[in-house]
Formats: structure tokens, sequence, C-alpha cells
């Protein structure tokens, strides 16, 4: 018996003018799945969050999350899932704890119960002692953190992530990770983006690859690695690109 | 639980409190304990403020209706709005600009909340709380006064006039926000915002030489206005209206008004973009002519801000030259005070740039003020530049004239334009010494102005030339002493301020690198 989707598109398709940055996209992603989505620059994965996170709009096809249909139900979608987008999440003259606590109020969430999660998550990400400092004044990676904290804070089933390590050192991404890991085992579905790909390969269950817009490949992780050594292998394989090694004659230093 | 449309209101309050906050801890020794209390104090005070101008403004307009009639009760009320613009204005400009993402409320696009909630919301904060709240009221107040003058039946029917007009000022600043968001970009946005910003402020005087047009000295016993900017502004349109030479009290005046008017389009500017830092690498440091012109001047950040400059004062002199031509406010005063308020535009059109020579180019701009090169040659080298377009504009504005009213007004608009542009490149390249700030060239998450007080200092710098021809105009100093003063008022600012900053940044180079870098 298969778990049922968490989500699935069906011909997806989005247009910026034109140019084409989502090719007729058809996947799904089970329940309780960690789904990496990797791919070059450009190649459609924040699109895909954007679009499946009910934040912009597909030009044709079909996509649903959590058996709603992300067009019709947009806020119903926004309401149980989580996301990280590739765009800031906190308000900059605010601090994190102001931040969450004010956008968690606007989700209707408790107060005291907003702070105590918010304690744990911080506690969890290792950003305590940064909760009460303007967004503006933190560092990439904390302001990385404290968006997964944001996100996470209404206990949503299903997260959106996209490129959580980015710029991340490693201290922290390993505190992410960690995150990450007990999401999973409570059951949590995660769609994730990255370009980080030994810690993909170490956190994901399921794998997508995309370039130009269209599908490569999906399917579970070690379905992707048949027949190669790693997932960047893997990745490399299907996009068949080789880049020229540079002879740097000129360069004397 | 309260619901979505108080909490986004309280969260556009802990917003506006936040700003206070950053404006305030930039004042050493009351950081801390004494800054959030001073941060609370001033946003509550804010509110307060607001409320209690819009009622006294309102009251003012009911009390005064039945014994002066229509007529000075326009004039009251306008230089009421005199007084409060500019002192809104400079408390608006006080406070740190919104960064993009809180201008377009980004983080609440993640969320559950309902179309209708984020609209009533952003319609009650840009009407009550954010900065341009102190724009609009005050200029749809300004707006419904001349209709109001010209059907003598209109009454208090100007009161909920004044709140519609406002409804509708905040619902066009909400759309080209909505707008600018979906479909123009962050450039879009400032573009919009600038030029809305813009095109509604300069139609204020405008609006205010039409409704006037009788005797205004009742105005002097009216304590709260005596020695305001208001009471001036009054002061002036009624000798000028008077016919008996005070034409020097209309364009100091509008001097002033001016000067309000760009920090007030800052303000509208800043609605778009936000503070965060460009990480682009830089191109290489080029001193040959061509390519630093393109490198300062062919930047989204400068076509900005010279589009929005040049129809500004295109709008000014087609307004001015159509109601000139009619006759209005006397035609030929009307005319030259059109022209210096376009000059005045125009000469400030790269203000913003000159204010931050040091920071342009973002936070790579820090290895510039590195290069080996003596500060007075570098700093001479772009103010020069910089200040080439706002020349360029002031001269064209000087042929137009020539052709419209003679030689003479021209040579004064060419010399004024000069002046203003020379005091600009000296009190310029000072400010940026003292608060250098990286400012990348695209202006997609970053503000006009640079934050700080260059905005405030630089328009004042900018209006010292003006002085010798405001003494002119009174009849304190021949035509050519004004003149002669004007420029040389002008090159001294500049050749001073030049040389004093070059040998700051000679010796503060790595105080002003770790400023572009931090």
């Amino acid at each position: 018996m298969t778990a049922p989707e968490a989500l699935a598109t069906r011909a997806l398709s989005r247009r910026y003018g034109a140019r084409k940055a989502l090719d007729d996209l058809t996947l799904s992603v089970p329940t309780g799945a960690f789904y990496a989505f990797v791919g070059p620059n450009g190649a459609g994965k924040s699109t895909t969050v954007r679009i499946l996170a009910a934040l912009i709009r597909p030009t044709s096809g079909s996509a649903r999350v959590l058996g709603l249909d992300v067009e019709r139900s947009a806020l119903d979608i926004r309401r149980r899932i989580g996301v990280v987008p590739d765009f800031p999440v906190l308000f900059d003259s605010l601090s994190p704890r102001e931040n969450i606590l004010r956008l968690s109020r606007l989700r209707r969430i408790d107060d005291g119960a907003a702070r105590r999660r918010l304690e744990e998550l911080a506690a969890g990400l290792g950003m305590s002692e940064h909760l009460d400092t303007p967004v503006e004044a933190l560092s990439h990676g904390t302001r990385k953190k404290a968006g997964l904290a944001s996100a996470m804070i209404h206990g949503p089933g299903l997260l959106f992530l996209d490129e959580p390590f980015e710029g991340i050192d490693p201290l922290s991404a390993r505190g992410i990770r960690r995150m990450l890991e007990a999401l999973r085992q409570r059951g949590v579905t995660i769609f994730l983006t990255s370009h980080v790909l030994p810690l993909v390969e170490s956190l994901a269950t399921h794998v997508g690859i995309i370039d130009g817009g269209r599908l490569l490949a999906s399917g579970t992780l070690e379905e992707i690695l048949a027949g190669n050594g790693s997932l960047e292998d893997a990745l490399l394989d299907r996009l068949g690109a080789e880049t020229a090694t540079p002879t740097l004659d000129w360069y004397q230093p | 639980m309260r619901s979505a449309f108080v909490q986004l209101i309280a969260l556009d309050l802990a917003l506006v409190r936040a700003r206070w906050r950053r404006a305030t801890r930039r004042v050493r020794g009351i950081e801390g304990v004494a800054g959030g209390m001073l941060a609370s104090l001033f946003s509550g005070a804010l509110l307060l403020g607001g409320a209690v101008f819009f009622m006294w403004v309102s009251v003012t307009l009911m009390t005064l209706l039945p014994e002066r009639g229509q007529y000075d009760l326009a004039a009251h009320t306008g230089g009421l709005m005199t007084d409060a613009a500019s002192v809104l204005a400079i408390l608006a400009v006080l406070m740190a600009d919104p960064s993009k993402g809180e201008t377009l409320r980004v983080p609440l696009t993640v969320l559950p909340i309902r179309p209708f909630d984020r609209l009533a919301a952003d319609l009650v904060s840009l009407l009550f709380l954010e900065p341009v709240a102190l724009v609009i009221w005050p200029t749809s107040l300004a707006l419904v006064i001349g209709p109001g003058q010209v059907r003598a039946d209109a009454g208090l029917l100007m009161v909920p006039a004044a709140a519609g007009s406002a409804m509708v000022a905040a619902s066009a600043a909400l759309f080209v926000r909505r707008l600018s968001a979906r479909h123009g970009g962050p450039a879009g946005g400032v573009k919009l915002s600038g030029m809305w910003g813009r095109v509604l402020l300069v139609s204020l005087p405008v609006l205010w030489l039409l409704t006037q047009g009788g005797s205004l000295e009742s105005l002097t016993e009216d304590g709260p206005l005596l020695g305001t900017p208001g009471y001036f502004v009054s002061l002036a349109l009624d000798a000028a209206w008077r016919g008996d030479g005070a034409a020097v009290v209309v364009g100091l005046g509008l001097l002033m008004l001016a000067f309000g008017l760009l920090c007030l389009a800052g303000i509208a500017a800043a609605n778009g973009p936000g503070a965060d830092t460009d990480r682009r690498a830089f191109s290489r440091w080029r001193r040959i002519g061509p390519l630093e012109f393109r490198r300062l001047l062919l930047t989204e950040r400068a076509r900005i801000l010279l589009g929005q400059s040049f129809a500004s004062g295109l709008l000014i002199m087609i307004l001015t030259i159509v109601l000139s031509r009619r006759g209005v406010f006397g035609g030929e005063t009307l005319l030259h005070a059109g022209a210096f308020f376009s000059a005045w535009m125009l000469a400030q059109s790269t203000a913003p740039l000159m204010s931050n020579a040091l920071g342009l180019g973002g936070r790579a701009s820090a290895g510039m003020a590195m290069l080996p090169v003596r500060g007075v040659v570098y700093l001479l080298e772009i103010e020069f530049f910089l200040a080439s377009p706002a020349i360029v504009g002031v001269a064209i504005l000087a042929l137009l004239m020539a052709y419209l009213d003679g030689f003479a007004f021209s040579l004064t608009l060419v010399v004024f334009g000069l002046g203003v542009c020379l005091a600009g490149a000296g009190i310029g390249a000072w400010l940026s010494t003292f608060w250098p700030w990286p400012a990348p060239g695209r202006v997609e998450s970053s503000p006009l102005w640079p934050p700080g007080p260059s905005r405030l200092l630089m328009p004042i710098g900018q209006g010292l030339p003006t002085i010798p021809l405001a003494g002119w105009w009174r009849g304190f100093c021949s035509w050519p002493t004004a003149l002669s003063a004007c420029l040389m008022i002008g090159l001294l600012v500049a050749v001073l301020g030049i040389a004093v900053a070059g040998r700051r940044l000679d010796r503060r180079r790595k105080f002003i690198a770790e400023a572009l870098l931090s």
C-alpha cells in the first residue's frame, strides 16, 4: 500500500514574460517523505516552491497540496504549511522574537504556547542569544534559522524549504540538519531545494532532478542513485553537462 | 483571539515603534533602556500628534468658518498645513526608511490572511501610522481648499471632503504599492511612488497660489502661526498679492516650500526600497572620464533621481507657463517663481548622490576609498561628474527662460543654478566623509537618499547661495552684487567643502572603509 500524496502536480507550467520557468512538470510526493528537489541555478526549483506554497499562480496545469488545489484554496494551504522561501520572511526592524510572536498571532496561536515553542526552536537551532536582536543586524545564517523557526511555529505537516543551507556555516548547518531529522522522524513531509548535495543525500528519502523547468528524474533516493556513487554524480549524469577546464596561461602571480 | 485586522494594525504599530527605536539608537548616551523608552514615547507621540493635528484642523475649520468666511478660512488652513507638513516631514525623515520587505509587507505573503483584512489594515496604516500619512493629510486638505473656495456654498462640506481626499490619496498610495509589488518590480516601485509623491506635492504650492486672493493681515494675529514657515508663506503671498514688490518673500517662501517638498518627496520615494546592501563585486577603478561618467551616472539609482527631478521640473514649468499666460498671480511674478522652483528641482537632482560620493557602488566602494589617490582629487572628480547633469538641466531651463523672459532673468537663473550645484558639490563631499553609506547602483533594496542627517543638511547647504538673490529681490543689494555673491558663496562652499573633505578622507580612510563595509 502506498502512502497518500502530500502534494502532486500535473503538467505544471509557469512563464515569466517570454521565459518559461516551469515546463510541464508532473510529480508527486508521498506523505512523510523528505523530498529533495535539486538542479542547477535557474532550473525552476524556487518557482516550483512558490507555486506549491500558493504564493504565485501557475500559467497552466494544476497542483494539489495536502489534497487542496493551490489556486482555489490558497488560504487553507497557507494555514497548513510552513514555508522558508527565497525571500525574507521577517521584518528587518523587528527582532526574531517580535517577528515570530506577532506573526504567530496572525496564525491565531496563543501567546503562551508561541513563546514556549519559540524558546525550544531557538535552542534547537542555536539562536537563543539572537532572539532579541533586530533582524537587520543578524548574520545571513541566523536570519535563515529565524525564518525556519517562523515557518515551524504553528507545527505544520508540510514544510517547503528553499535553499535552507545557502550561506550557512557548518555549525549552523548541523543545527538545521538535526531539526530536519527530528521533523522527518515525526512524519512531517519536507520539500527542500538545495545545492549542498552531500547534506541532501544524508537527509532525503526521495529526490527530484529539474533542469530548464523540466523534470529529468524523480523517485526514491535509491532509485536516483542507482549506478552512481553519489547524488552529485547522479545529478551531473542526468544533466549531462561538462564545463571546460580553464588554462589561465595569462595568470602570472 | 483578536481578528487578523487588529493584529495587522498592531504589527504596523510595532514596525513604526521599531523605526523610532532605530532612529533614536543613533543618539549616543541614551542607548539601551533610555533608547527603548524614547522609542515608545516617540511612537506614542506620533500617533497622538497625528490625531491631535487632525482634530485641531477640523475644529479650526468649523469654528472659523462662521466668523471669517471662506477666504480667511482657506488662508488660515493653508498656513497651518505648511507648518504641520514641514514639522511632520522632518520628523518622518528622521525616522529610518522602511526596507522594501517591510514596505511591501512581504513576510505576510506566506501567512493565511484574507485579502480584505490586508487591504483594510494597509489603508488604516497608510492613513494613520506610516510616515506617508504625514504627507497625505496636509496635502489632501490643501487639495480641497481650492474647490471649497470656488463653491461659495461648500461650507462645512470641506471637512468630509478633506477626509475623502485623504482616503483617495491613501488608496492611490496603496494602489501604487500593490502595482509596483506585482508588476513594476522594486525599481518600478521607487519610480512610481517617487513620481506620485512629487506630482502630488508639486501641485500643492500651485493650488495654494490659486486659492489666494485677499488680505491675510488677520493671520498675523494668530499666535500658532507667528514666526513659523506657514506664517512666512502666508505673509509672502499676502505681500505679493498687494503688489508691493515683495517677490523676495515669495521666492524665499517657495524655497522653503521646496525644501519641505524635497523632504516629503524623499519619504514618498522611500516607500519602495529597503536598507539591504548589494554585495555584488564592483568593477575596478577607472579614472578615465567617460568611464567614470558611466560608473556614476549610468546606474539605475542615478537614472531614477534624474528622471524624477527632470520630470518634476518640467511639470512645474508647464504649469507655471500655462497659469502665467492666463495672468494668474500677476503672470510674470508667477513665471519667475516657477522658474526658480524648477531650477531648484533640477539643481538638486543628483544631491542624494553628491552627499554620498564615497559610498556609490555599494560595499565595494570601500575599496575605492582605499585607493592611493589624494582625497581632494578623488572627491573633486566624483562631485564634478555628479554635478554635471544638474548643471545641464539648469542650462536647458535657462535657455527656455531666455526665450520666454529675456537675457537678464536667464542669467540670474544660471547663476542661481550654478551656485546651488557648486554648494551641493562642496557640502556633499563633506557629508560623504562624515556619513558614508554603501549605496549600490541598483536600487532593488536600498533607499535613494542615504540614511542619516545628509538628507536634511544637503538641502540647507545648497540653499546658501540663494541668500544674496533674496537680498536683491528685497532691495538690499544691486543685481550684479547679488549675482556675484551667489556665485562666490557657491564657489566658496565648493572649494572649502571639497578641500576639508579631501583632508578628512586622507586621514580617515580606514574609518570610512570600515563604515562602508559594516
